[in-house]
This record gives structure tokens, C-alpha cells and sequence, in this order.
């Protein structure tokens, strides 16, 4: 069927990345032709459940996709663990990605795992134009990953770490400061932002105080990355003052409305 | 090829495979993926009198074998459900069911008279929600409640009234034989398993809920067993789930005495997976040169 979304694909790459994490290529020409930035795949590993993983990078014409981890977990590590020629379970591409329409200026911001994602969004954003800015916080150069490519791609990159051996010493905020001053001059300038959620937050504050629109990608347990189940939930404001809801919002679905949400429409 | 389809009460199902409450919400999603028609029925995600808005995240905690929800019953209420979500569910060529959850007993009644007005065939009175604090698995435990509510809404509908029952319970039988006399035409069984999933390292359950339904693989046996005795015990038919993953799966649960089957948590780790299933299970009648599905119900030999 033309709708097909599960996938059993080939990997034709894992390669190590900083500590403890790989990035992991498969081919699905599929997924590769539709997937969106910010959307994610679900990948089938020993355990019952798959594991939501975004999407970091897409090659068309190879009808490839990549997705970086760290082995957090029994599942994880079995897909970390996949080899050349392995075979692999993939559900996608899944949610809603970011929002890319009428920009001028991008300036995106990772931590974590989350700094995955925000690869394939510097290629696509590069590729439509927009003049981008990326703000990436690690612990250490060791602990760091991608900092070549998103360094190729981006065109501000700056590059933080806790231990003072990268960019700035710090974290992704002092980061996204100095990116930021490259932006100033500019209208139309989203900040898109993926990583821990207290992360975000700050990130969406910042946005806020320079009157930039904001989107961040949540994350919450998942099941069935579909939108069939309703476990991986997440708090938005009503739109409608008059809900019924008293407390002024209601749940929403980090699989299939999300996972990227309007800063202003969360709940923090 | 084998004509796949079952009679279950007074419902004809062009094959015995329904998507179970709460694994498909009201098809839209899957409709997105996968054409509807394939199953047999789909049962809606559980409707609730009032808006409901679920319980708190995390709501989801894997286990070797399935996986533990604590989704609390998040649903749009009634009204709503009926001006937009029903009529998709009617358009579509399978057999609505329409999953009906309380906290009070008059909730029951209240909705039951609502989809009156409605054309969907067939109500599945939900006693068996493990996690919401008031009603639904607690009416369940007790049969005389499940008696007198059954028998309630028997007297307002002509539609298929089916009940579903908690495994939560000891004697399950006596569950099923009070819904046969409150007038079901049918009861399908196992809801959920309640069950809890810790973080050593937190001491905290994974379920904000604390604790959540067990489904999936794991209860399989469970659900057989329970299938086979409530078979035994009534003379409504049985709807069997809980486990079902695989074309043979569901003919166990025939064999056990089910009538028709309901796909769950399959759905959510395989969501275009059920074609094959139909397809495996078609293909084991055929090669065991069984002519109808409805040959096998009840087809059990206990030691």
C-alpha cells in the first residue's frame, strides 16, 4: 500500500561518536524521501516497545537516514549495537516537524541527544536559504559530537562546553548569546531549539526577551509513535479561553501533534 | 479462501478480527495508514459522560514481554464524541462498537441513552478500567453492580449490549454469568492487568499513575484461560483478547471459545500489522481444512 509507514531496512553504517554514542545509517528511500526536520523514526530492538529516535540526517539520492544515540538503556544499546548489513524494524517518518515557512534567520539550539535533529534542520534550512545560527552546549570536546559537520553547515556555529576546551566555556546559553549577536540586524528570526526540557525553557525565554518566534521538540514515554495510544502526552494551552478545562489546558501528543510545539503553547 | 466471517449475537463480522478500545481512538490515525475495512470492527477509544483529560505522564512503562498504560480514560466526552467522531467511525465498511466507561452507574445510562439517537450497532460497557480512582474496574469487581447496570441499559437499547470484564478479580465466571443475566448479548475479556513498574534507582514507579494496566504477549495465557472459563460458564457469546499478535494467536482464542478477537497493544507495536495477521490466520483454516472460523469456537479438549 502507498501508505506504507513499517519499514524493514538495512544499516550501512554505525559510526562512533564523542562518548558512548553512534550515529547509525540505514537505507529506506521511503522515509529518506519524506521525512521532514524534526520528525522522528521508531526502530524495533530486543525489547517490546521501539525506540523514538529523530531524525539527524537524510540522503535522497542515496535513499538513506541516519539517527544518533546514546546506549541508554538495554534497547538502545541493541540499536547502537546494529553492524553493516544488519536488518532493522523502522516505523516512519513520524509527527510533525518544525515549522520552516517565511524565515529570514534560524538560529538552532541543541543539548543532549537532541543536538541529533538539529543536523538534518541546518541542512535543510541551508538548503531553503535561511541564514542560520547553531548554538550547541556539551560537557567536554570528549563528550562532544558532530561539531565538524554542524561547524560545515551552520552559518554561526559556536559551541560551548562545560570543561572550556571548545568554543566558550559554559553552557548552551552563553552559546546562543554570541550566535545571537549575528541575528540582531534581522526580522523573521525563529529560534529552534532540542535537548532537555529545562534547556528549552531558558531557550524559549531568551527568544521571548528578543521578540523571536520560538519551537521546541518534546519529549515524553512513547508506545506507539502513531498517535493511536495516548501515553506520550504533553501539557498545551487552550487556544479557546472558554474550555472547559479550568486550569487552561489539555493534553496533546508528542508522537503525532508534536514533537515540535510553539514555545508560547507549552505548559513548562 | 476461506469466507472469514462470524456471527457474534445478533452481528455479523466479515471476519472476527476488532481493533480493542484504546489502541485505536476512533480510527482516524490508522485510517491514515491502513484501510479501515480490514477488520472486522473497531471498538472506540472509552467514552466517558464528560470530557475526560487523563491521567499525568509518564503513562507508559515497558515490561520483557508488553507494556503498562496509565492513560486514565482521556477522551472527549459524549457529546463530542458523538458530533465528531461517530459519524467517521459509521462511514467506515466494519462494525462500530462504542466503548462506554462510568464513574457512577447513572454515567452508563446517561451515555447509553445518548447513542440512542445514533445509529452504531453495538455498546461494550466498559467495567474494567484499572486506572481511573472512581467506577469502571471497581464496578467490575463486584457482580451484582455488573447486574443491575447491564440490566439498566438492556431495558433502554436494543443495540448488542457487550460487557467488559476485569481479570482484576477472582472468579471471573461469576463476573461473565451476571452480565449474561443483566441481558448482554455478549462479553469480551481480559481488559487489563493491573500491575506496577519500578526505577530501582528513583524508588519511584515508572507510572506517574503508580500503577497501570498490564497488556501485550505477557497476558496471553491469562486471557486464555479466562476465555476458556467464562466460555464454559455462559451461553452468550465470548469476545477474546489480550496478547494477540499473531493469526495463531487468535485461533487459540477460538479454539478457547472466543467468538471474535480484539487486536490491542499489537496495533501500537505494529500498526500496519494486521493484514498479516488476517492473512496468517486465514491461511491456518485453510491448511487444517477448517471451512468457517466459527468451527473452531469452543473446540478445546481439557485433559
Amino acid at each position: 500500500m502507498s501508505n506504507k509507514i513499517d519499514f524493514i531496512t538495512e544499516v550501512l553504517d554505525n559510526q562512533p561518536l564523542g562518548t558512548n554514542q553512534r550515529l547509525i545509517t540505514f537505507k529506506c528511500p521511503a522515509i529518506a524521501e519524506k521525512a521532514q526536520p524534526g520528525q522522528f523514526v521508531a526502530l524495533s530492538c530486543s525489547r517490546f516497545l521501539r525506540r523514538p529516535l529523530g531524525v539527524a540526517r537524510v540522503d535522497r539520492q542515496q535513499g538513506t537516514v541516519s539517527v544518533g544515540g546514546r546506549a541508554k538503556g538495554e534497547g538502545m544499546a541493541d540499536i547502537l549495537a546494529l553492524k553493516t548489513g544488519d536488518k532493522v524494524k523502522v516505523l516512519g517518518p513520524l509527527g510533525h516537524g518544525f515549522d520552516l515557512t517565511n524565515l529570514d534567520g534560524a538560529i538552532v539550539v541543541g543539548g543532549g541527544t537532541g543536538v541529533y535533529p538539529m543536523l538534518f534542520l541546518l541542512d535543510e534550512l541551508k538548503h531553503r536559504g535561511v541564514t542560520t545560527g547553531a548554538a550547541f552546549g556539551f560537557r567536554s570536546q570528549a563528550m562532544s559530537v558532530l561539531v565538524d559537520e554542524f561547524k560545515d553547515v551552520a552559518d554561526h556555529c559556536v559551541i560551548a562546553s562545560e570543561a572550556g576546551d571548545l568554543d566558550v566555556p559554559g553552557d548552551v546559553m552563553v552559546a546562543l548569546e554570541e550566535v545571537g549577536k549575528h541575528f540582531s540586524d534581522k526580522n523573521n528570526v525563529a529560534v529552534l531549539t532540542c535537548g532537555p526540557k529545562p534547556m528549552m525553557e531558558k531557550v524559549a525565554d531568551y527568544a521571548k526577551s528578543r521578540g523571536y518566534s520560538c519551537q521546541v521538540s518534546l519529549e515524553e514515554r512513547m508506545a506507539c509513535g502513531v498517535g493511536l495510544c495516548l501515553v506520550c502526552v504533553c501539557q498545551i494551552k487552550d487556544k479557546d479561553k472558554t474550555s472547559a478545562n479550568p486550569d487552561g489546558w489539555h493534553y496533546e501528543r508528542c508522537c503525532k501533534e508534536g514533537p515540535v510545539f510553539r514555545a508560547e503553547e507549552i505548559v513548562w | 479462501m476461506v469466507n472469514l466471517a462470524v456471527k457474534v449475537g445478533n452481528l455479523t463480522l466479515k471476519n472476527p478480527f476488532i481493533a480493542a478500545s484504546g489502541t485505536y481512538g476512533f480510527g482516524r490515525e490508522a485510517a491514515e495508514f491502513l484501510d479501515l475495512s480490514v477488520w472486522g470492527g473497531i471498538s472506540s477509544k472509552g467514552i466517558t459522560r464528560l470530557p475526560r483529560a487523563g491521567n499525568m505522564p509518564p503513562r507508559v512503562a515497558e515490561t520483557p514481554a508488553g507494556m503498562l498504560n496509565s492513560v486514565g480514560l482521556q477522551n472527549p466526552g459524549v457529546d463530542k464524541f458523538i458530533k465528531d467522531e461517530l459519524p467517521f467511525m459509521m462511514e467506515q465498511d466494519t462494525v462500530t462498537i462504542v466503548n462506554v466507561a462510568g464513574s457512577i452507574p447513572s454515567d452508563y445510562i446517561e451515555i447509553c441513552k445518548k447513542l440512542e439517537d445514533t445509529t452504531t450497532p453495538a455498546i461494550e460497557l466498559n467495567f474494567s478500567c484499572p486506572n481511573v480512582a472512581a467506577g469502571c474496574m471497581s464496578f467490575g469487581a463486584d457482580p451484582a453492580n455488573i447486574e443491575s447496570i447491564t440490566r439498566a441499559i438492556r431495558d433502554l437499547t436494543d443495540k448488542e449490549i457487550w460487557v467488559k470484564l476485569t481479570p482484576n478479580i477472582t472468579d471471573i465466571s461469576a463476573a461473565a454469568r451476571a452480565a449474561e443475566a443483566g441481558g448482554a448479548d455478549g462479553v469480551s475479556l481480559i481488559n487489563t492487568l493491573l500491575g506496577m513498574v519500578i526505577d530501582a534507582e528513583t524508588r519511584r514507579p515508572i507510572l506517574r499513575n503508580n500503577t497501570g494496566g498490564l497488556s501485550g504477549p505477557a497476558v496471553k495465557p491469562v486471557a486464555l484461560r479466562m476465555v476458556n472459563e467464562v466460555y464454559r460458564a455462559v451461553n452468550i457469546p465470548v469476545i477474546g483478547l489480550g496478547g494477540i499478535c499473531s493469526g495463531l494467536d487468535a485461533v487459540e482464542f477460538m479454539i478457547a471459545g472466543a467468538s471474535a478477537v480484539q487486536l490491542g497493544t499489537y496495533n501500537l507495536i505494529s500498526p500496519q500489522g494486521i493484514t498479516q495477521v488476517i492473512d496468517e490466520f486465514s491461511q491456518w483454516l485453510e491448511d487444517h481444512g477448517v471451512q468457517s472460523p466459527g468451527e473452531l469456537v469452543g473446540t478445546l479438549q481439557l485433559w
